[in-house]
Parts: C-alpha cells; sequence; structure tokens
C-alpha cells in the first residue's frame, strides 16, 4: 500500500471537520489539560526539585567526605531526580517548537528521560534494602560493611545499566516525524489532494505492524513492572521487615524511626501506585476497540496521575536526605558558610586578609565532616 | 490594581491561546463504524497506521457534509473501495497529463 501520488502534492490543501467523526476522536481536552499541567504545575515541580536535589548533590560533592553505602545511594538518587527535573522542562519546549533541534534531541531527552525514570525507582528499592541489612542482619551485615562502599558502587554501576537496557527501546524507536495520515487523499471536482502539514511529534514510529504491537505493550509493561512492581516489592519486604525489627527493638527513638520508614513508603506508594494502575490499563487496553469518552478518560487519568509521579523527584530530597540529622548538620555547616564567605566578601573591601581566613574555615568545615565516620546512617 | 489584574488576564488568555495549537493532527481513530459506506458518499481517505502514535490500523473515509468514518481495513468492502478510489485518482492523473 506504497503511497504512488505524492509525486503530484497540491498546493491549496484540504481541511475537513474533525467535529463530526465517528470513531475518530478528538485529542483536545486532553491537550487543554496537559498544557496546564505543563505550564502551571511541571515548572513548580522541576525548580523545587532541582534546588533539593542540587542541594543535596553540593552537600555530597563539598562537605561530606564520609561515603557510606547509603550515602552512595543517595547521592545517587539525588543525580537521577536532577536529570529527571532537566530533562522534563527541555522535553515540553522541545514539544512546544516542533523539536526544532532535530531528531536526536527527541531520542536523546526522551531516552534521558526514561533511564532517569528506572534509576530512580530502582535506588529507591537499593536504599532500602541497604536499611534491610543494616538493622535487621545488623550482625551478619556489620562485617560486610568494611567493603560497603565498593559494594554500593557496584549496585549502583549495576542499576544504571540495567534502567540502560531497559531504556534501549526509547533510544531505538523514538523518533521525530509529521503525525500524519499515513495517505490522505481529496477526490472532488475531478481534482485529488494530498496533503500533510500537521506539526511534527516525538513518539515511537515502527517499521512493522508486528514489532509495533509488541512493543506498545512491553515498553509500558516494564515501565510498570521493573520501574513500580519490583521496587514495591523490595520496598515492601525490607521495610516490613525493618519495622518488626524496630518495633522488638528497646530504643527510646524507635518510634521516630518507625514513622520515618511509614512516611518514606506511604510517599512513594501515594506517588506512584495511581499513575501505574493507570498505565496498567490502558497497556492492557490498547490494541482494543475503545469509545472516545472512554479513550479521553484514561488519557486523562494518566496525564494528571503522571504529575503526581513526577512530584516525588522532588520530595525524595526531603524523605531521603534532610530527614537524617547527620544530612542536616552538614548541611547546616554549608548554610554557615555561605553566610560567612558572604560576611567576608563584604569585609573584603576594608581588609586584605579574608583570603587566608576563607582558606581556614573551609578547611575547618571539611575537617568537621570527616570526624564522624561512619554514623551516617539516615534516620 | 485594576491595571495589574487586566494584564494579568490578558496574560492568561494568550498564554492558554496558545495552548490551542493544531491537535486535529493527533487524533486517532479508537473504533469502526459497523455501517458500510456506499463509494458514492466518499470524497477522500486517509490511512491510519500503528505503526505511529495512534494504536489500531483503520481507513478514514471523508464522505460529503464534511463527515469522518473510521473503517476496518481488513473488512472487504473497505480494500475494495480504496481499490475503486485509487483507480479514480489514476485516471485523473491520466486526464492531466493529456
Amino acid at each position: 500500500m506504497e503511497n504512488d501520488f505524492n509525486d503530484l502534492s497540491n498546493n491549496d490543501s484540504y481541511t475537513y471537520d474533525y467535529n463530526s467523526t465517528e470513531g475518530l476522536c478528538s485529542v483536545d481536552h486532553k491537550l487543554h489539560v496537559e498544557r496546564f499541567l505543563q505550564l502551571y504545575i511541571h515548572p513548580i515541580i522541576c525548580i523545587v526539585g532541582f534546588i533539593g536535589n542540587t542541594l543535596v548533590i553540593v552537600t555530597y560533592a563539598l562537605y561530606k567526605r564520609t561515603k557510606s553505602m547509603t550515602d552512595v545511594y543517595l547521592l545517587n538518587v539525588a543525580i537521577a531526580d536532577i536529570m529527571f527535573v532537566v530533562a522534563l522542562p527541555l522535553i515540553i519546549y522541545s514539544e512546544r517548537h516542533g523539536w526544532a533541534m532535530g531528531n536526536w534531541s527527541c531520542k536523546l531527552l526522551r531516552g534521558v528521560y526514561s533511564v532517569n525514570l528506572y534509576s530512580g525507582m530502582l535506588l529507591l528499592a537499593c536504599i532500602s534494602g541497604d536499611r534491610y541489612l543494616a538493622i535487621v542482619q545488623a550482625r551478619r551485615s556489620y562485617r560486610l560493611r568494611s567493603s560497603t562502599l565498593l559494594y554500593s558502587r557496584l549496585v549502583c554501576a549495576l542499576v544504571w545499566s540495567l534502567a540502560l537496557v531497559l531504556s534501549l527501546p526509547t533510544f531505538i524507536f523514538y523518533q521525530r516525524y509529521q503525525p500524519s495520515p499515513f495517505e490522505y487523499v481529496s477526490l472532488e471536482d475531478s481534482n485529488y489532494t494530498v496533503s500533510n502539514d500537521s506539526p511534527y511529534v516525538c513518539f515511537f514510529r515502527f517499521t512493522s505492524n508486528v514489532t509495533a504491537k509488541t512493543f506498545k505493550i512491553a515498553v509500558p509493561s516494564a515501565q510498570v513492572g521493573a520501574g513500580f512492581f519490583l521496587p514495591l516489592l523490595i520496598m515492601g519486604f525490607c521495610y516490613i521487615s525493618v519495622i518488626a525489627t524496630l518495633l522488638r527493638a528497646k530504643n527510646f527513638q524507635r518510634h521516630k524511626a518507625v514513622r520515618v520508614v511509614l512516611t518514606v513508603v506511604l510517599v512513594f506508594v501515594a506517588c506512584h501506585t495511581p499513575y501505574n494502575l493507570a498505565l496498567l490499563y490502558r497497556t492492557a487496553t490498547i490494541l482494543d476497540e475503545q469509545e472516545c469518552s472512554h479513550e479521553e478518560a484514561v488519557e486523562l487519568t494518566i496525564i494528571i496521575t503522571e504529575s503526581l509521579a513526577y512530584l516525588h523527584s522532588c520530595l525524595n530530597p526531603l524523605l531521603y536526605a534532610f530527614i537524617g540529622v547527620n544530612f542536616r548538620n552538614h548541611f547546616r555547616k554549608i548554610i554557615e558558610d555561605i553566610w560567612c564567605f558572604g560576611k567576608n566578601y563584604m569585609s573584603a573591601r576594608r581588609s586584605s586578609r579574608v583570603t587566608s581566613e576563607m582558606y581556614m574555615s573551609t578547611r575547618r568545615s571539611v575537617d568537621g565532616s570527616n570526624s564522624d565516620y561512619g554514623t551516617s546512617f539516615t534516620m | 490594581m485594576s491595571r495589574i489584574s487586566v494584564a494579568t488576564v490578558i496574560l492568561l488568555v494568550l498564554a492558554l491561546s496558545a495552548f490551542c495549537t493544531d491537535a486535529s493532527a493527533l487524533s486517532c481513530c479508537r473504533k469502526y463504524t459497523q455501517t458500510r459506506i456506499h463509494m458514492s458518499l466518499i470524497r477522500g481517505f486517509s490511512i491510519q497506521s500503528n505503526k505511529e502514535h495512534c494504536h489500531l490500523d483503520a481507513v478514514i473515509f471523508h464522505i460529503y457534509g464534511g463527515r469522518n468514518i473510521c473503517t476496518d481495513p481488513s473488512k472487504p468492502w473497505v480494500t475494495e473501495n480504496i481499490r475503486k478510489l485509487r483507480e479514480k485518482v489514476e485516471a485523473i492523473k491520466r486526464k492531466r497529463r493529456n
């Protein structure tokens, strides 16, 4: 069914009324809600997420020289989240400008988005596993923890490679193209037109029907499976064991620890469950015939719950890093140093001794962070 | 104060009107019609493929009166109509050359 009259394209392209259709579903409502979210909700999430995760990375990079297993994971989660909140506005911008930067920007942005989605979720599972080892298997893991740094780096490398492998279909099959009817012919007054003047999109494009059907099911299934249910199962098992152990312990701080664990799990479930269930439902019915109203309801549910899932990337710094006393202390040190820096900068106009003073203060704070070795467990 | 709010409203309206890009191109057939369409009603067609952003393979017939109807390309009457339409196009092409 190759288009055999492309050679005679006509200028007076012919428009038809989409309002009176049978089975052809308009996406106007979806686009309106989507644009609203993109203009008013996503920027807030991206800015807050960017600030929070930058603070985490800066704190680790400048002030926290000791790196426990948890620190390595937390740093990696922050990196994944920051790449995610940077990719998101770039995707929105490109979408509204017809992906003018070309095919590579479509593949790269969508691919990076996917990699960070997977790695972010899987790393949260790693953190739960790390806490499980530290609390439930405390004795057994005591010997292990001498070589933890190596292990955690290995696990992180594994998580990033897995995320990359799971995102390969996105890198390969996402393309920038004009979403046209494959063939559009209009016959009128013994004349005909073949037209295509639609805006560019960045989406899956396949060469055969079989690959199209396979990957349109496989890619979202993998996302729900490896990007939600797998981390959920791991977190569920680890944190239930952690809570059970904590409740048996006779520590006056245990209630606070249990609360922290419950918050982490509940926020994860609240943010990601609606989106993933909606995605699962759409994937299961994607190839079936459907009423337009049904299709619209599903699409709206997905884009709204998706924003809720995005919210998690700006809550992570609060839930994992800032909730820890140690991290807060380091962070306080940063604020103090910035404050001192500001003061020194002001006095620099009067005195020239400022450089050595600043140097000393930085040295002191770095040394300070070195002293509390091995207590960086975030709870 | 009222000046500022007017400006805000105008800005909002402008921002919202920027939303209203051409969405028709992203519309997809999600269901096939049950009724047959006679050749004499058809003034054009387009083909939707599941290889792109739409998830069904479909033939959309554009009929007089401005309606567009999604049909199942595996139905013989649909392929038969397309064949006839292509013949018409070929005829027009030949006429143009002469």
